[in-house]
């Protein structure tokens, strides 16, 4: 292949959870935007901002997992791979974190969130209830927007004012 | 300040994501975007069974509204696709509601519209029972 070309047969999953995540059927427009940020960054694989709240870019912190394994119902559970240094990372970082688990044959995205008091440990399983619907994603945005409001936006001083 | 670039920005990206798994689903063997635009947006093949390659170039159209039955292209844009010497697919990619159409565009599927420069052209939507005709389509 030439290097006028660029192979996109990769990463699947994050495709899946980009346009997940974008999805707005249900929606006047897409409630997210998200942006990657490359394979090298450590612990997040995209910065996603609320894109309908007025005159602010509120933002959470995405981690992907994709899974081809099957999904089990009874289980009732997506069983997923990460590790007990990404989820340390993912709680050192201010704002709202989350885990994607991607279930790639279905295109299936589970969502669960690494927040203050959620143990130093790999996690492994996300609730099949915590599927990103289309109520979900709203429910998303409401948790992210409604963290910011108990935060300051800005710092208000600085040395290089 | 308007946000309608942006806006714009995130339909073509949706369209571009959704065209891609839409395309690697079908199994190609490569699946390649141009680095700079000469017309196409991605450029696929797939394996025959004479062991060559059977080559296709793929157009992205994204839009938010409801997609017709036709479909308006510019006649500049219709006329390189249907007069090179590779297969063009043009997809019509309905981004709100995660729906695909295509056509092939050859002269013969072509309704002149009149003087704007614009051509019509019929539209099939993507279901799985075409998804599996196209597969067979590439493979040929």
């Amino acid at each position: 292949m030439t290097s006028e070309l660029r192979d996109v047969t990769g990463f699947r999953g994050e495709k899946i959870l980009e346009l997940c995540l974008t999805d707005y059927q249900h929606f006047a427009q897409p409630l997210f935007r998200p942006g990657f940020l490359g394979d090298k960054w450590p612990a997040i694989d995209f910065y996603v901002e609320l894109t309908s709240v007025r005159g602010k870019r509120l933002y959470f912190f995405a981690q992907a997992k994709t899974t081809s394994a099957s999904l089990n119902q009874k289980q009732g559970f997506l069983n997923i791979s990460t590790k007990k240094k990404d989820i340390e990372r993912l709680l050192q970082i201010p704002g709202p974190t989350y885990v994607f688990g991607i279930h790639e044959p279905s295109k299936r995205v589970f969502i669960r969130s690494v927040h203050i008091g959620v143990p130093v440990r790999a996690i492994s399983q996300i609730p099949l209830t915590h599927e990103l619907t289309a109520g979900n994603l709203q429910a998303l945005h409401d948790e992210v927007r409604h963290y910011w409001t108990t935060t300051s936006h800005k710092p208000i001083s600085s040395r290089f004012a | 300040m308007s946000n309608a670039p942006v806006r714009n920005h995130d339909v073509d990206r949706r369209g571009e994501l959704l065209a891609e798994l839409f395309l690697q689903d079908l199994g190609p063997e490569f699946l390649a975007r141009p680095t700079f635009d000469f017309g196409y947006d991605l450029l696929m093949g797939f394996r025959n069974s004479r062991g060559g390659l059977n080559n296709v170039a793929v157009v992205v159209k994204a839009t938010e509204r409801p997609v017709q039955a036709r479909y308006t292209v510019s006649r500049r844009d219709f006329e390189r696709w249907a007069n090179s010497n590779i297969p063009v697919l043009l997809l019509v990619v309905d981004v709100k509601n995660n729906r695909l159409f295509h056509t092939w565009p050859t002269p013969d599927i072509a309704r002149d519209t009149g003087g704007s420069g614009t051509i019509s052209i019929r539209l099939t939507e993507i279901d799985e029972s075409m998804k599996e005709t196209l597969r067979r389509q590439f493979v040929g």
